[in-house]
């Protein structure tokens, strides 16, 4: 048997030098004469493959040219395997095999047979097969696998997944699509609690909300959500009842398919009861959890405990006890309950009097101060702003900026100056500055550039010679250079920076290192995932185009492009073989098109003075009302595969009831900045107290975005307005007039241009609108008028505590010829005219109550002309939540341009023509949806007016002489209240 | 029964590498064995590899399934060690030095240039080759060095640990008095250097050849 060993390691052994020398060398150093690639078609164009080779006919054949060829391709990242066989030819050249194995690519994914929960996105990311990464047989294992597991914890157990696969030989894309086979979801069944529990097992099921109705419907059906907010739900009940480290862990799902039910086994540990007290000062519960981590983190540990002391010392330094000192203690436990105590020495409460800067030359004390988070005590802050992490934090701004312009070795100190002038409650800050030798570009080098790219680069530096020297501004250059590249299609592109020491202690000589590394083409543009929506319209979206350089900033905007046609759930981009070397590479886009139909419902109320008794006509000037509304909306997306969209959408409530229809058509035109817009709608609205309006509309609208903050609205409409007859509350004698349907249509183009820094609480900037309007007979109007509306608004930020803005605006409509034409001059239909005043334009008055009213009822009746100015002075109160607005608002609406005037008094009750003054006063109470807002106005010159004193019956049945009787004089308040939400401009 | 499937198997397995009608005509040169990251080691490299270490050691080639498994092993480890200098900017080693080293090789083997270039030609050598074999290993053995021996910190209770190991304190009666401690302290200290480096290189080592992506072809190393 020994012998035999021995044989077979000698016959091995030779097998092995057979092996080795099975490359023999008589191939070697004869002339390559023939070339044969297996297969025939190469991943790659076939120039693009031989110039990889690098081999020319009758090139003598070696063993570098074999490697190197092989090291070649595979580099590409484009093959499994490369095999170099060799062949003699009868003219003694040698013909060359090369058999490469493909490698593939993961291209798009789904998981389709799975009724959600987990939905769709959720499965495939289980997955983790990524979009243009390489494709293995153990990834797509390990994703049945992660598939499967996420089924179960789902409740679908036993599922069976099947992972179908469709190749496209000339991308190296292989889809997958893993067909899944569900069984009926798996229902809870009892829990098997395990440990002291302290609570019954009832109560801990109770918490879970497994159960279906309190048990009565038996249970729930398994979801990974389910389970875990179910754990979550006991663990919290634990904690509410101090068992602070209390562990709630599933140990296991505890499956039995025979009933098809789960009976999750859940570990409790409820450790001990921990109580965190607080000794010394008052301290709320919520503030506790909020600053003290052990609740959140749900464990009790000395660094959390620390971290809370810290954040409560942090906590009273910033209401004003400045030396608060704080601490913690484990107390004695009491009847198995550890307590543990924050110990709190306020100290004095004290004022910050002062902020001082020292050591400052190059900078001005304001330029300082105005960066600082610290703040002396003033009317905003009645103590000042002061702690330590303040501190920190502004002496760190105070380093930065010294930093970014020059001064590599400055140093910042601070000292606390208490008592603050000898005076006991007051305290003082002191920075000290150093601000050490500023230093100076001197020679600013960039290695690695092409000539004509210098000027280019240039553009985007924030270096310069004679400059002082920055790091962060050479570390800005460098994202901005490698920017610029890779959006070049250099992706491999590296820069460095060095910065070298002159003679001079002031000047240094700063040069960049670019490496651009080799340039990336598109070698074509992959689109998949495309069920409903038209591949054309993607197309024409995508900004990358083959053969040209891969850049990131098309992909993005490609990304961006798809995504703004709102029918896309999601957008993924990659580039396939990321990593290979290769000259060209495919770019792929994975898209989920979002579902089609999306409905939402919506509640809201609305408080305004617009409401009063509808039978009696004595509030002229209307009365709060509380008016709830609901809302409906139901949108059918991706229209035709095309993205235009269909939407109703519904609104009711007691003053209004509104209905839409309306057929967007986005990026009109395959142009980004151009949309239409398609709407039919019929309203019937009590926005004025005077009558309820009935609206039917068509209009089309073309909306152009001219840039990021100029917009043009192009639009033609077409309205059929009246009044609904038993609501009009205005002299009879104008009933047929007033209340006769009006057609109108209307050509009318706006131009928005709005460059403010926050449209919902303007501190800077600009806002300007301009509507102009034909309506004409050719446009089948009933009466020829033309429209302006026009409001400017400006901000200016004057100190950094006080904002000064101003709106102005001026509308007119003048009408052509009309039918309307009779004894009351009005020419145009009621619900054409303009309304004003309320919260967002004339605070004097309520809500669209200004201009002329009816001569017997003193209802308004709308005008032909309005100004409006507002101006308001806004700043901070208290803290940073609480601001407040001096305004003055003036203006009116005119019975026409003719009788537009700038004079403050009434001449008589049927006066209107005149400006109306209001002063007042507003608190804003910041929200994350913007400022709450509450306005009281004071009227200077409110408008009297005839007013009637009885029913709209009485007004249309009683005999002349009555109605005499029953007319009075009325005004609007002096005294105006306004409630919304935002800024009043 | 054992022994003569054995024999069947090794007679069938060398029949399939002698020269066939058809396969005397074609020959397989060369394919991928190993990749690391986007390069590639080749089975013939691998081979390659045996014989100049064979060579260099004075011995004949021996192409067993652990010898070919051991040199890739071997060669995957410079090869990422090679990768990280180039990253790292590290230099190769200059002419003179890799001649120093060569030279002091022929010295001891060959006596004389020409005996070693005879000798490598018998071996179906390149004398380029066996140049590039001595420069990378030379490269890789001073990166280690460079890469891997500034992080090795030891402290002193660390090498008092490693001294008591050592020479135990009053266990045995008999024993001999132990050498002092200062005494004794430079040659712990390099043997601990040495044993901390090499956990940190393999450590490092592992992490490597994860991020690298190394995967041996079956059908060359199975």
């Amino acid at each position: 048997m020994r012998v035999s060993r021995v044989l077979i390691s000698f016959l091995l052994s030779m097998l092995a030098s057979s092996i080795a020398l099975c490359a023999p060398p008589d191939y070697y150093d004869k002339p390559i004469g023939e070339l044969v690639l297996i297969p025939r078609r190469q991943p790659m164009p076939y120039e693009e493959f031989v110039e990889l080779l690098d081999i020319q006919p009758g090139m003598p054949l070696t063993a570098e040219l074999v490697r190197g060829v092989i090291q070649r391709l595979y580099a590409t990242g484009r093959f499994e395997q490369i095999r170099i066989e060799a062949d003699l030819l009868p003219t003694d050249e040698v013909q060359l095999r090369i058999e490469t194995e493909h490698r593939w690519f993961v291209g798009n994914v789904t998981v389709e047979g799975v009724k959600a929960p987990p939905n769709p996105g959720e499965l495939r990311n289980a997955t983790k097969l990524t979009l243009g990464m390489e494709f293995s047989q153990r990834d797509e294992d390990a994703a049945v696998s992660a598939l499967e597991l996420m089924l179960e914890k789902n409740g679908y157990y036993g599922a069976e997944v099947l992972p179908v696969h469709q190749y496209f030989d000339q991308t190296q894309q292989v889809n997958i699509t893993f067909y899944v086979q569900t069984p009926r979801r798996a229902r809870y069944g009892m829990p098997v609690f395990e440990g002291p529990l302290e609570f019954k097992d009832g109560k801990l099921v109770s918490r879970s909300n497994w159960e279906r109705w309190w048990g009565l419907l038996g249970w729930k059906d398994v979801t990974e959500s389910r389970t875990q907010a179910g754990i979550a739900r006991i663990r919290r009940l634990y904690q509410k009842n101090d068992y602070m480290m209390a562990q709630v862990r599933l140990l296991d799902m505890g499956f039995n398919p025979e009933e098809n039910q789960v009976h999750p086994q859940v570990e409790v540990r409820p450790g001990s009861k921990v109580e965190i007290g607080v000794e010394g000062a008052k301290l709320s519960g919520g503030k506790r959890q909020q600053l003290i981590p052990v609740f959140e983190e749900q464990s009790v540990d000395r660094d959390l405990l620390v971290e809370g002391a810290r954040n409560i010392e942090e906590y009273f330094q910033t209401r004003g006890y400045f030396n608060a000192d704080v601490r913690f203690e484990d107390r004695e436990p009491e009847a198995d309950r550890q307590k543990i105590v924050y110990l709190i020495d306020q100290g004095e409460r004290k004022r910050l009097m002062q902020v001082q800067i020292e050591g400052n030359q190059f900078f001005s004390n304001g330029d300082i101060l105005e960066r600082l988070y610290v703040t002396p005590a003033s009317f905003q802050f009645r103590r000042g702003r002061l702690s330590e992490g303040y501190i920190r934090q502004d002496v760190e701004t105070i380093r930065n900026l010294y930093l970014t312009n020059g001064f590599r070795d400055v140093e910042v100190n601070y000292e606390l100056e208490d008592p603050f002038d000898g005076k006991q409650g007051q305290i003082g800050l002191k920075f000290r500055i150093d601000e050490g030798p500023q230093v100076f570009v001197g020679s600013l080098q960039i290695n690695g550039l092409k000539p004509e790219e210098r000027e280019q680069i240039d553009l985007l530096l924030t270096t310069f010679e004679n400059q002082p020297f920055s790091v962060v501004n050479a570390t800005a250059d460098r994202d901005n250079i490698l920017s610029f590249f890779y959006n070049l299609g250099f992706p491999d592109a590296t820069f460095d920076f060095r910065v070298l020491s002159t003679d001079s202690e002031n000047l240094v000589d700063v040069i960049f290192d670019l490496d651009r590394g080799d340039q990336t083409y598109v070698r074509e543009v992959l689109v998949s995932g495309l069920v409903a929506t038209s591949p054309e319209l993607v197309h024409k979206r995508v900004e990358i185009f083959q053969g040209e350089p891969l850049s990131q900033r098309s992909m993005v905007e490609t990304q961006r492009r798809l995504y703004d046609l709102g029918i896309f759930a999601k957008v993924d981009m990659a580039v396939q073989n990321p990593v290979g070397d290769e000259e060209s590479k495919y770019v792929l886009f994975q898209l989920e098109e979002s579902k089609r139909y999306s409905a939402t419902f919506g509640f809201g109320a609305e408080i305004a003075r617009i409401g009063g008794n509808q039978a009696n006509l004595r509030s002229a000037t209307g009365a709060n009302t509380f008016s709830p509304r609901v809302q409906f909306e139901l949108t059918r997306l991706n229209m035709f595969g095309v993205a235009h969209s269909l939407s109703f959408r519904s609104r009711v409530s007691n003053i209004q009831q509104r209905a839409l229809v309306n057929y967007l058509a986005p990026q009109f035109r395959d142009r980004d900045n151009l949309n239409l817009a398609f709407t039919v709608l019929g309203d019937q609205s009590r926005d004025i107290r005077t009558f309820t309006s009935r609206r039917y509309e068509a209009s089309l609208q073309l909306g152009q975005r001219v840039n990021l903050a100029r917009n043009v609205l192009y639009r033609v409409a077409w309205r059929q307005t009246g009044i609904v007859q038993d609501t009009l509350q205005v002299d009879p004698g104008l009933i047929p007039v007033l209340a006769t349907p009006a057609k109108v249509g209307i050509i009318s183009a706006t131009l928005i241009e709005d460059k403010r820094d926050d449209p919902t609480d303007s501190t800077r900037g600009i806002y300007t609108s301009l509507d102009f309007g034909f309506a004409s007979r050719t446009l089948f109007s009933g009466s020829d008028f033309g429209r302006f509306l026009g409001r400017n608004s400006t901000y200016h930020r004057v100190s950094p505590k006080l904002v000064i803005a101003r709106t102005t605006t001026l509308g007119a409509i003048e009408p052509v010829t009309s039918r309307f034409r009779d004894r009351t001059g009005f020419n145009i239909p009621l619900p054409e005219r303009f309304f004003a005043g309320g919260a967002a334009s004339h605070r004097g008055f309520p809500e669209n109550q200004a201009g002329p009213r009816d001569g017997v009822t003193g209802f308004p009746i709308g005008g032909d002309m309005v100004f409006v100015n507002g101006l308001e002075a806004r700043f901070p109160l208290i803290g940073n939540s609480l601001g407040g607005v001096l305004f003055h608002d003036a203006g009116n609406v005119y019975s026409n341009a003719r009788n537009f005037s700038f004079r403050v008094r009434q001449k008589n009750v049927e006066d209107f023509n005149y400006m109306v003054h209001a002063v007042g006063f507003g608190i804003r109470y910041q929200t994350p949806i913007g400022p709450f807002r509450v306005d009281l106005a004071y009227s200077l010159n409110p408008p009297s007016f005839v007013g009637f004193r009885g029913t709209r019956e009485e007004l249309l049945g009683l005999p002349e002489d009555v109605l005499l009787l029953r007319r009075e004089r009325q005004s609007v308040g002096r005294f105006q209240f306004h409630f919304s939400l935002g800024q009043s401009f | 029964m054992h022994f003569v499937r054995h024999l069947a198997l090794t007679f069938a397995l060398l029949g399939a590498c002698l020269p066939q009608p058809d396969a005397i005509a074609r020959e397989l040169l060369d394919r991928v064995a190993i990749t690391v990251s986007l390069e590639v080691i080749t089975e013939q490299e691998i081979y390659e590899q045996v014989r100049i270490a064979a060579f260099l050691d004075g011995k004949e080639p021996e192409y067993t399934q652990q010898t070919l498994r051991d040199t890739a092993d071997r060669m995957v480890m410079q090869r990422l060690l090679l990768l990280d200098m180039r990253a790292n900017g590290f230099p190769m080693p200059g002419e003179e030095e890799l001649e120093a080293a060569l030279e002091s090789s022929r010295q001891e083997h060959w006596g004389s240039q020409e005996s070693f270039e005879k000798s490598a030609r018998d071996s179906n050598l390149d004398p380029l080759a066996i140049r590039m074999f001595l420069r990378s290993a030379m490269a890789t053995l001073k990166y280690v060095d460079f890469r891997f021996r500034p992080a090795v910190r030891l402290s002193e209770s660390e090498l008092l640990e490693r001294y008591l190991q050592r020479y135990p304190q009053g266990v045995e009666e008999n024993m001999p008095e132990p050498p002092p401690f200062e005494e004794v302290r430079d040659a712990l200290e390099s043997e601990l250097t040495e044993e901390t480096m090499n956990l940190t290189i393999e450590r490092w080592l592992e992490d490597a050849r994860a991020q690298a992506g190394v995967r041996y072809l079956p059908e060359v190393l199975p």
